[in-house]
């Protein structure tokens, strides 16, 4: 195996794997990535079984071969290196790296222990703007759980719907303590999503760096792997095999008390409140009254803050307190200047959304002070 | 080398260890006096020796071993049931004793407490030896047990001190002495170093508490994390461990374990048995307003073997009522018609205080709240008629089929006085005298 390739398109490709290559596992060849010559380019591929990342680069290729080798001493050696064209060949296992009058060599595992990553030639592949997905992503991703008992949380449920003649996309995520909800508009029907995906929260990062390069992007779904997919690259993820919790049951089917608010002012406001808050005490309080809202956040170890917010209503005294960062966090990702917050009554969960359309919702359950 | 200097002074603190001898036999001897001077042991309900008599330990009856070995070595042995209740009000007692020459009392465990008595020469017209001696007198002569007293200038040495001589023994360690008392102690005898740090000393060639003692300040720095160079600084005599007379609020974990005869497999009776300790355990962590938010359930065989399996909760809880499901599938998973268990047992982990709630989507917040007034009755009634007044109906099979108590019950559940019942009696240690029948 042999070639020659510009450093920087090489660098660029050993760092999109450094990601997915498993840090801590008994099997030593998954710290590594495989490299192989095909026809005219050099494909590299990472995976840690659950995901799997193809990719190819243009190369000069002087001779066939494949060789696996660590991700990320490969990356920091070519990360040192400075010239323009970096020249890989091997000989007996052995990778000699060489750039200018620099070499490497880097001992390589065969890569016929590696696991055959397919790359999935004949799967239908939907075409869909970067954007929309990314949209999906960031309203929704801060609501995953983090809890390794419930793996059906860790991670976003995809679903395909149409309402009337609009083809939609949502993405949903919880942690059990608040609930994310985004719909974005498609051009064309996923009818292979309707049943909905869980894509696992690693998976998702890095579906979110493709689109994040991509203007426009292919996806598919081929048995329990979604598929990404852009010119040089093929993102295969595997899906989280469990029930999605029934998360409409939760979304509150009356109104609650509906006040609405400045987005960055009120965004402040709760930063302010942050600033006392600790993990034990995260709590704020909203006091609503005629005319105003009052929060209050009160930390035995740090001290208190409070603040006022002039609003619109006139219903009597209420009460409800908010573990204080869930309120931060499902704000911040509302992209209009007004939110419309709906106060649950009687411990029953409340409702943060833009002040028009509908787009996005987060459920946040109140919490007990 | 047992002259090395680690204190000029006698005494920076005066800190007194107070350790019962063999304490529950101890009781036993006190409350019937005919059993003094001999071989005896208390743990008749568990199958083990929980505690042996002096005369018992002189023949190698130690704790932990069985009866059936116990009745090997010494077949005319006297085996009496466990009676915590009457142990636990001779501790009090003592702790009493103890407090009424300074308030500073930490009860360390049913039978040992340290105590602070800096400072309190002048009031007490005494020097602290005099202090620790007259304290260790009187409970003595007040509850007819013996003690062991250790009085040094640290906690970690007022422990070694104690040690140094039992039973009944005195031992003063002032600063100007320690290194005599450390020179021939092995480092596992101090308290705080198990057998981790033991082997780890050795591997150093540290065998003694001299020897570790003696180490320079900056090897002890870079060796060992906060727990050795605090116990480091004690066996030097500089205190850092206070005497601390609160009671313990803060709990790391609950756990309440029940061994039960006959050993069985019953299923129904042996998830009551599980619930039953649950629920006692739940009730330990309201009293100090803690919610466990990780649960672990065990069963343990006849051989001892033990299959446990665990859960997390969605949130913190510590009303079972609300997770006896969650409990029972933990029960299927560990549960083999075919084996016969002898104890269940239950752990509360990852233990929160139960200010805020944050209750998840998928609760019904208003039914836990209902749940939760519930257990706040439950307890009110318990603090009235006795414990587990009011429990699940999942455990009832404890009160109809009972607690699967080993052996004869003690003398003082036998012996009712009028109006008292099962459940509610006056907090009195009946004392036994045999008389002779006279003519």
């Amino acid at each position: 195996m042999e070639f020659k390739i510009n450093r920087n398109t090489f660098l660029d490709g050993i760092q999109k794997t450094l990601g997915i290559v498993e840090k801590k596992t008994t099997m030593p060849i998954l710290n590594n990535v495989l490299l192989k010559i095909e026809d005219k380019k050099l494909r590299i591929i990472a995976t840690d079984r659950e995901i799997s990342l193809i990719s190819d680069y243009d190369a000069e290729i002087i001779e066939k071969g494949e060789i696996t080798l660590s991700a990320k001493k490969l990356y920091e050696m070519v990360r040192e290196i400075q010239g323009e064209t970096i020249h890989i060949s091997k000989s007996n296992n052995v990778v000699k790296v060489t750039c200018q009058r620099a070499a490497y060599k880097i001992p390589g595992l065969p890569a016929d222990d590696f696991p055959s990553i397919t790359d999935e030639k004949d799967v239908r592949i939907n075409n869909i703007k970067g954007s929309i997905l990314k949209d999906l992503i960031s309203k929704t991703a801060f609501a995953m759980a983090t809890d390794e008992m419930r793996k059906n949380l860790n991670g976003v449920l995809l679903e395909a719907i149409s309402e009337g003649s609009n083809y939609l996309l949502r993405m949903v995520a919880t942690d059990g303590h608040r609930l994310a909800l985004a719909k974005q508009e498609t051009s064309e029907p996923y009818p292979e999503m309707e049943k909905g995906i869980i894509i696992p929260r690693k998976g998702l990062m890095e579906v979110k760096r493709i689109i994040d390069e991509n203007e426009s992007v292919g996806f598919g779904l081929n048995k329990n792997m979604f598929i990404v997919k852009t010119e040089n690259t093929l993102l295969k993820v595997s899906l989280v095999d469990a029930d999605y919790p029934d998360y409409k049951r939760v979304i509150p089917a009356e109104k609650g008390i509906g006040v609405i608010l400045d987005k960055e002012s009120f965004l402040h406001a709760l930063r302010r409140m942050n600033v006392v808050s600790s993990e034990r005490y995260s709590g704020v309080i909203l006091s609503l009254s005629e005319g105003k809202m009052t929060l209050n956040s009160t930390n035995l170890d740090v001290g208190e803050a409070t603040e006022e917010i002039d609003i619109t209503y006139s219903g009597e005294d209420v009460d409800v307190g908010f573990n204080v960062n869930y309120l931060i966090d499902s704000i911040s990702v509302i992209n209009d200047e007004s939110i419309l917050l709906e106060v649950g009554l009687g411990l029953k969960p409340s409702v943060i959304k833009k002040a028009e359309g509908d787009d996005f919702l987060c459920i946040v359950m109140p919490l007990k002070i | 080398m047992s002259k090395q200097l680690f204190s000029l002074h006698s005494w920076p603190r005066a800190i007194a260890h107070i350790d019962g001898d063999a304490f529950f036999t101890s009781c036993e001897e006190a409350i019937h006096p005919e059993l003094k001077g001999k071989a005896l042991i208390t743990g008749g309900e568990r199958g083990i020796v929980a505690c042996a008599s002096y005369p018992a330990k002189r023949l190698g009856i130690k704790r932990g071993v069985s009866l059936q070995d116990a009745r090997k070595i010494c077949p005319q042995l006297i085996i009496l049931p466990s009676d915590y209740e009457t142990y636990s009000l001779f501790s009090r007692r003592m702790f009493g004793i103890m407090r009424r020459f300074t308030p500073d009392v930490e009860e360390y465990s049913i039978d040992e407490a340290f105590t602070d008595i800096t400072g309190m020469r002048r009031v007490l017209h005494s020097s602290y030896e005099e202090i620790a001696l007259k304290m260790k007198k009187e409970i003595e002569r007040e509850l007819g047990i013996t003690v062991s007293v250790g009085l040094s200038i640290t906690k970690v040495l007022a422990k070694v001190a104690s040690k140094h001589q039992k039973p009944a023994g005195m031992t003063i360690i002032r600063g100007r002495d320690i290194a005599e008392y450390l020179c021939n102690l092995p480092v596992e005898k101090i308290w705080g170093i198990g057998n981790a740090t033991a082997n780890y000393l050795a591997k150093m060639g540290i065998h003694h508490a001299l020897e570790f003692a003696r180490m320079p300040e900056k090897t002890v720095l870079q060796k060992f994390t906060k727990p050795g160079v605090e116990i480091w600084q004690e066996l030097r005599g500089k205190s850092v461990y206070p005497v601390t007379p609160e009671e313990k609020s803060s709990y790391a974990s609950i756990s309440k374990t029940k061994t039960f005869a006959p050993p069985t497999s019953n299923a129904d009776y042996l998830f009551a048995h599980l619930m039953r300790n649950m629920e006692s355990a739940c009730i330990k962590a309201r009293r100090y307003f803690l919610s466990p938010q990780k649960i672990v359930v065990f069963l343990k065989k006849n051989d001892f073997n033990t299959v446990g399996s665990e859960t997390k909760l969605s949130r913190p809880c510590a009303c079972p009522m609300e997770f006896s499901g969650m409990i029972r599938n933990l029960f299927d998973s560990c549960y083999r018609p075919e084996d016969i268990y002898r104890a269940t047992g239950v752990v509360l982990l990852d233990l929160e205080p139960d200010t805020n709630t944050q209750y998840t989507l998928f609760d019904d917040p208003l039914q836990a709240e209902k749940i939760k007034a519930i257990y706040n009755v439950a307890d009110e009634l318990g603090q009235k008629f006795g414990k587990h007044t009011l429990h699940l109906g999942c455990s009832h099979l404890i009160e109809k089929l009972g607690k699967g108590r080993r052996g004869t019950s003690t003398v003082r559940e036998q012996t009712q006085l009028k109006g008292e019942t099962r459940r509610r009696h006056l907090g009195l240690p009946l004392i036994h005298v045999k008389t002779q029948p006279s003519g």
